[in-house]
């Protein structure tokens, strides 16, 4: 897990975790519009971080795989990113996962 | 809800200062031109989902679920 903090407002935070740690089938398709913003010339240049929204218990709590954030490890450019992919939704389960041995 | 039947390059106004054409059309998507004034805020809806959904996100997460998410 990872927290993602606000410099400009300092309550301003979010839980962000690996996508393919949790859903190791996990293949979002970036957009060509998406690549040339953050300034990349393949998909294989970005890496994925999805916003989970941590409810009273983990079973209720869930993460946005329609949405996740794109970074450019490259150039550290980064953005949120819409995926097209009816199959992801803003609101995926984290409870009926389980992190492989080891993790 | 009012569903309407529109042609490419057909279009139909909403309140006298917007205009919605079908440009172009495919079997899984439409594209459309809107004619707006500036002030009128148009955002696609998964958009607007996303926004209120990271809302929810950045709302104070639970430390109890974080201890036993840690856990895991």
């Amino acid at each position: 897990m990872i927290s993602l903090q606000s410099l400009d407002d300092e309550t301003l935070s979010f839980i962000l975790m690996n996508p393919f740690r949790i859903f190791p089938d996990y293949t979002p398709e970036i957009s060509g519009q998406d690549l040339r913003e953050l300034g990349a010339e393949s998909p294989d240049d970005i890496s994925y971080y999805v916003v989970s929204t941590i409810r009273e218990t983990v079973a209720g709590s869930t993460v946005n795989l329609k949405a996740p954030l794109a970074v450019n490890a490259l150039n550290r450019r980064a953005k949120q990113i819409i995926l097209d992919q009816p199959e992801y939704t803003f609101r995926h389960a984290l409870g009926s996962t389980n992190r492989k041995e080891g993790e | 809800m009012l569903i309407l039947q529109r042609r490419k390059g057909q279009s139909l106004s909403i309140n006298k200062n917007i205009t919605l054409t079908v440009v172009d059309a495919g079997p899984e998507w439409v594209k459309l031109a809107i004619d707006a004034p500036k002030d009128i805020p148009i955002l696609r809806s998964e958009l607007k989902e996303a926004a209120a959904e990271n809302k929810e996100a950045s709302a104070t997460a639970s430390r109890q679920v974080l201890d036993e998410l840690l856990k895991k």
